[in-house]
């Protein structure tokens, strides 16, 4: 954390970074060796994502700024028998959310966020229009069941407005329930 | 005896809450928290981060036999948010090792415990 809440001085945000490494699975659309692609799943790629986040949490309304660098590591590929490299487009994410909390009961969020991937490269070749534009917005509202334990409900649309490009809108709802130790 | 006893509880008391500046958390080991026998004390845990924190703070201000203690914080914002609620006259003690709230079982915040602890 670089710098902490404090409700003396409510206009002081908390400033956070942060990296995180996502580990891929399965194999991107560009390396995909089954009928189908039916090994693809998400992009298909490790990534290393560091990033920084503003959040004001010292009074009712609450709001957020997060600022996300994407970075998708090389890999080799098979293509008609010779090993090429299969580069990704480096990524940046934007996410704006506001919202209201009530002091030990519920708080409800909402988001809009802006995702961007530059294009692919293939060997030394750039595929033109492999870039990705996403626009998605989000809706969190929480509630405190008992002490400590709190249940949750998200719901976040892809592609949800503007432009977008190479990307699917989808719908996802997530239930969750947390309980802190 | 008892009468002593009473006494140096009642000196202890007034030293220590004379001999802290203004405004200021002192720090003390825990044990000369369990040395004292006398005059029960509320002990109110509190954070500068903890928004809760601060009603609880306010409705305290005026409490009296109250130590109010400084933990999982740093120092420099425990005194700021004292002086902001100005409660500068408050007696703080600063929690900077956690000795304080691993002793009273304190997990969360706001937290209130009463020593010595009720039979």
């Amino acid at each position: 954390m670089l710098l902490a809440q404090s409700f003396d001085k409510e206009w002081l945000p908390q400033v956070q970074a942060f990296t995180s490494y996502k580990h891929s699975f399965s194999r991107s659309i560009y390396d995909s060796q089954e009928d189908w692609q039916m090994d693809v799943h998400g992009n298909g790629f490790h990534e290393v994502v560091p990033g920084i986040d503003f959040w004001y949490g010292m009074s009712s309304i609450k709001a957020g700024l997060t600022q996300t660098l994407i970075v998708p590591l090389k890999k080799k590929i098979d293509l008609a028998d010779e090993q090429v490299t299969l580069t990704p487009g480096i990524g940046h994410k934007t996410s704006l959310t506001g919202g209201y909390n009530y002091p030990g009961k519920w708080q409800i969020l909402a988001g809009l966020e802006k995702e961007t991937r530059r294009n692919i490269r293939l060997g030394n070749v750039e595929l033109k229009d492999s870039d990705k534009i996403v626009h998605s917005v989000t809706s969190t509202m929480t509630y405190a069941v008992a002490m400590r334990q709190t249940l949750g409900v998200n719901y976040k649309r892809t592609a949800a407005f503007f432009s977008n490009k190479n990307t699917t809108r989808a719908d996802s709802y997530t239930l969750s329930y947390l309980r802190a130790f | 005896m008892s009468t002593v006893k009473f006494n140096m509880g009642v000196f202890f008391l007034a030293f220590v809450m004379t001999s802290q500046a203004i405004g200021e958390c002192q720090e003390m080991a825990l044990a000369t928290l369990k040395a004292r026998k006398e005059t029960p004390v509320q002990l109110v845990f509190f954070a500068s981060w903890c928004l809760s924190c601060k009603e609880h703070l306010e409705a305290l201000k005026s409490a009296k036999n109250t130590f109010f203690i400084a933990t999982f914080d740093r120092k420099d914002k425990a005194e700021d948010v004292l002086k902001y609620l100005k409660m500068e006259n408050a007696s703080c003690i600063y929690d900077g090792e956690g000795t304080f709230s691993e002793y009273f079982g304190v997990t969360e915040l706001p937290a209130t415990k009463t020593f010595p602890k009720a039979e």
